[in-house]
């Protein structure tokens, strides 16, 4: 069933994916700064990275992580939505059935959440104190693994729904 | 595919992806000056006002990595607003990473690498297609980003002045693109490249 529709599949794929990006920018940059990063992202990771090292001393500011080595701005787009409306968007497209697709959905979500979490930490020790690999981690090395990490869940996924609605027939 | 068929997919994948990255840190500046000329006759199309030079600079500040460094020339004054306009000739620059730039080619090339095919052969169609994929993503890519880039150091003078100039479409591509966009992009070739696989012929 699914190679009959493949190519209705990538364009709602991409016309998913269109339409959760236009809804994000749609949220004012306070809100993100002031409420959705603080809380979300900025106080869980002050709180990883002091109990990591406790030496750092970070203190989680609006949008900022900063410490006596390092101030890492946490901007739109730094909070891995780019890579969370991906799998969103697969996983919303594939035939399978809806109780799948809710499961799908909230752990994939939670992974690419715990994901950006260790991503945004290890950003911090990288500026802290390697800072000239700053560029190579944000903008090379840990897009291409998250990416390929939400490709992996997709397909463990995809698997692991054997519905009958993707079955030959 | 079963589990085991999975996982060690997976570790196809990354392994792909280990191989790939090395080959652009030694050979990623070469693929990208090979594509200048392409990316210079995008951009004059895009922006036909500049007359774009493109050159790569080693990093100063960052390790493994080099900057694509766009001069632009001004061929015509450019109005930013009601009072104030870049003379002809005026000179601007603005950069990008390189390996930022090359994102969506490793993300394309992991998954060719990766995607279950029949044969050798096929797996080699579907690289030698996935390469002319790969630096079409670029164009569509990099020069909306050194372009968008430009045009917000624009927007922030026009801004300040009456009737600022209208904000031109790539700087909506570029916003698109930089969110996660290019990596749609590259998802999105792998799977133009294998849907155009499996129409081509290939003996076995």
């Amino acid at each position: 069933m699914i190679k009959q529709y493949e190519w209705l599949i990538f364009i709602l794929f991409i016309g998913c994916y269109a339409l959760l990006d236009y809804a994000y920018f749609k949220i004012p940059d306070e809100l993100f700064a002031n409420v959705i990063y603080y809380h979300g992202v900025v106080l869980v990771c002050a709180d990883l990275i002091n109990w990591l090292a406790p030496l750092e001393q970070v203190l989680p500011k609006q949008n900022h992580l900063i410490s006596n080595k390092a101030d890492l701005e946490i901007v739109r787009g730094c909070d891995g939505a780019g890579v969370l409306f991906l799998l969103v968007s697969a996983i919303l497209v594939f035939p399978a059935k809806s109780g799948k697709k809710l499961t799908g959905l909230m752990l994939g979500m939670g992974l690419i959440y715990v994901l950006n979490l260790l991503r945004i930490s290890v950003l911090y020790f990288v500026i802290a104190y390697q800072a000239g690999w700053f560029q190579l981690v944000h903008t090379y090395l840990a897009p291409t693994l998250m990416v390929m990490a939400a490709c992996a869940y997709f397909a463990g996924w995809a698997l692991a729904a054997p519905d009958k609605i993707h079955e030959p027939a | 595919m079963n589990r085991r068929e999975l996982i060690f997919t997976m570790l196809k994948g990354f392994s792909a992806w280990l191989v790939l990255s090395a080959l652009l840190g030694y050979f990623g500046d070469a693929l990208m000056t090979v594509l200048f000329p392409l990316l210079k006759a995008t951009m004059i199309m895009m922006s036909p006002e500049l007359f774009p030079s493109l050159a790569l600079v080693k990093s100063a500040h960052a390790s493994f990595d080099y900057s694509i460094e766009l001069s632009a020339w001004a061929l015509h004054p450019i109005y930013l607003n009601a009072g104030q306009y870049m003379p002809t000739g005026a000179d601007f620059k603005v950069s990008a990473h390189l390996l930022h730039a090359l994102v969506p080619l490793v993300i394309e090339g992991t998954i060719l690498c990766v995607w279950p095919v029949h044969c050798l052969r096929r797996r080699l169609l579907l690289i030698a297609l996935g390469l002319p994929m790969a630096a079409l993503v670029i164009m569509a890519t990099l020069p909306a980003q050194l372009l968008g880039k430009l045009e917000i150091s624009f927007q922030n003078i026009a801004l300040a002045g009456q009737n600022p100039r209208p904000i031109p479409w790539f700087v909506d591509w570029m916003v698109f693109c930089e969110m996660g966009g290019r990596w749609l992009l590259g998802i999105a070739a792998a799977w133009l490249c294998i849907q155009l696989q499996r129409q081509l012929p290939c003996k076995h």
